[in-house]
């Protein structure tokens, strides 16, 4: 389903930059309160071939925010849905976990919260050193806080916490990208493998990388136009 | 070396028995609901028996698979959404229209077969209303699994097709299976003169059957050839499924749920008069509740197979 949006916020990642250090995934973590075994930033660890004609590779990867988003068309209740700056939204409240974006995306960046979230923080009831460091349930009640590290700004725009029974998924940092800033793992990347704007605008650091490589997108056969792309591959 | 590709995403399958079960249900209610409607515009009155049963079964097994599905959902009690907020592109939005109505629709159709000589025009005309929904619902059972892009396997068309076709030989197999027992238990299998029309007013039911599993098994030979001579994920998606739920598909869903009957069918039309009655009773209900076995397993290794991740393919 394909809407006319006001922009397209959308990101390039340049591998020939990327050092594969995962501080995109840990930023992106911390950033968006993301649980255990979830990773809203994640990556593919690729290895081919026979010695010595072997190659490697580490493909960062997240939500692709794509323009024809089979997760927006599956979904029964718009849920999921695309905003005026073309990023694929969630509304939590709208949800209703029958899981029909998971089973569509072709790129596995949708995460389901079949059971409480960050369980692992609530059930860590022993201390690492006994009568010294605190446990998880200790140490966010000491902070007033749902779990010990927590960021209440990604509480603005989405659920700090993604109750259970509904799924979730990256945003491109919109409660960042509502107050002027990049989507954590853009700033987080120590090589500036990432670069993020406005499509639309030719002028933007997007369209300029875009313009100036070759570039390509994940699963391209499944035409859902991906807005994560990536350049100089290798 | 062999090619590993790593790519860590949250473990399936997202879709489990219970949404396989939900379309065994679902699809298998529309068909027995159909199957009454048909029936009853067709020979007018003849099968009033099975007609009631059907009508009634209809309602009973769409019901029993919405709150299936309702069970698997992580929040059932947000589902009034797809109510305040269309998304036509969504087979599971249509779904959650259509299913209701044809519950709904389905509830007041078998009070009017509990009478059957009163109000006949109006259970015909609602027989046709709903008519059109039994279709509409029996294709989204297929729908929903052949509009997801991400699953070359349920991604083509045969796939609707044989939900379409699956739909109304589970209906119909359910519908004569309950119906045997009902006669059973109400002891008219024991009167010959009842067994000798009953066998004689179903010849046509049999031969539209043996019909539609034919069309069911071309069709599943169509759905192969699809993804056999389709593209390199198509083949990589058969083999995946193939490898993890092909005895379980082809075995029981193609081999029991539509062969066996088949050959069972030809063999009592060869044997024809010389058929001992009770021997051709039971030849129908091991026919149908094979039919039915068939139908359900056919689902629950389509849903899961599908769902099955391929070998490691170049990542761009």
């Amino acid at each position: 389903m394909k809407t006319a949006t006001k922009r397209q916020y959308s990101m390039v990642i340049d591998l020939h930059r990327c050092v594969g250090c995962s501080a995109c995934d840990i930023a992106c973590k911390r950033e968006n309160n993301v649980q255990h075994s979830f990773a809203w930033s994640n990556h593919i660890l690729e290895t081919r071939g026979t010695f010595p004609n072997t190659s490697f590779r580490y493909i960062p990867t997240l939500c692709n925010h794509c323009e024809d988003a089979p997760c927006v068309a599956h979904c029964p209740t718009t849920a999921m849905h695309k905003d005026d700056n073309g990023l694929t939204m969630h509304d939590a409240d709208k949800c209703i976990g029958c899981r029909a974006c998971q089973q569509a995306c072709p790129y596995g960046v949708i995460y389901f919260n079949q059971e409480r979230p960050h369980r692992h923080y609530r059930e860590y009831l022993k201390p690492a050193i006994a009568g010294c460091t605190s446990t998880g349930p200790e140490a966010a009640q000491a902070a007033d806080v749902p779990i010990p590290v927590y960021n209440p700004t990604r509480a603005t725009t989405y659920p700090g916490i993604r109750p259970q029974g509904i799924v979730e998924k990256c945003t491109f940092c919109d409660h960042r990208l509502a107050v002027g800033e990049q989507p954590a793992c853009v700033e987080a990347c120590p090589a500036d493998a990432r670069i993020f704007g406005d499509k639309k605008d030719p002028e933007s650091p997007v369209s300029i990388a875009l313009r100036d490589h070759a570039s390509r997108v994940l699963k391209p056969e499944k035409g859902t136009r991906p807005n994560v792309h990536y350049i100089r591959d290798y | 070396m062999s090619d590993e590709i790593v790519y860590l995403t949250q473990s399936g399958p997202y879709w489990d028995w219970k949404v396989a079960l939900d379309l065994f249900l679902g699809g298998a209610g529309v068909g027995a609901l159909l199957f009454a409607i048909l029936l009853d515009a067709v020979l007018h009155g003849k099968y009033r028996r099975i007609c009631h049963t059907a009508a009634w079964l209809s309602p009973v097994l769409v019901s029993a698979g919405l709150l299936l599905i309702m069970i698997k959902m992580g929040r059932p009690f947000h589902a009034y959404h797809t109510y305040l907020n269309a998304n036509l592109t969504s087979p599971l939005w249509w779904g959650g229209i259509f299913q209701p109505l044809v519950v709904g629709g389905g509830v007041v159709y078998a009070f009017l077969w509990n009478r059957p000589d009163q109000n006949v025009s109006l259970r015909r005309g609602l027989g046709w209303a709903l008519a059109p929904l039994t279709l509409i619902v029996g294709s989204y059972h297929g729908m929903l699994l052949s509009t997801m892009v991400s699953h070359p396997l349920w991604n083509t068309g045969p796939t609707v097709i044989a939900a379409l076709l699956s739909f109304a030989t589970s209906g119909i197999a359910i519908v004569l299976l309950v119906h045997l027992a009902r006669m059973k238990w109400a002891g008219r299998l024991d009167q010959q003169d009842h067994i000798a029309t009953f066998l004689n007013d179903l010849a046509m039911v049999r031969n539209v059957m043996g019909a539609l599993l034919i069309l069911q098994l071309g069709t599943f030979v169509l759905w192969w050839l699809d993804l056999r001579l389709g593209g390199m994920h198509a083949q990589q998606a058969l083999e995946a499924a193939n490898r993890a739920y092909g005895p379980v598909f082809w075995g029981i869903g193609i081999g029991i749920g539509l062969i066996l009957p088949l050959l069972l069918g030809l063999w009592s039309i060869l044997q024809g008069e010389a058929s001992h009655r009770r021997q051709q009773i039971r030849v129908i209900a091991t026919s149908s509740a094979l039919i039915v076995v068939g139908a359900f397993f056919f689902r629950l290794a389509l849903v899961l197979a599908g769902q099955v991740p391929p070998a490691a393919t170049s990542i761009f």
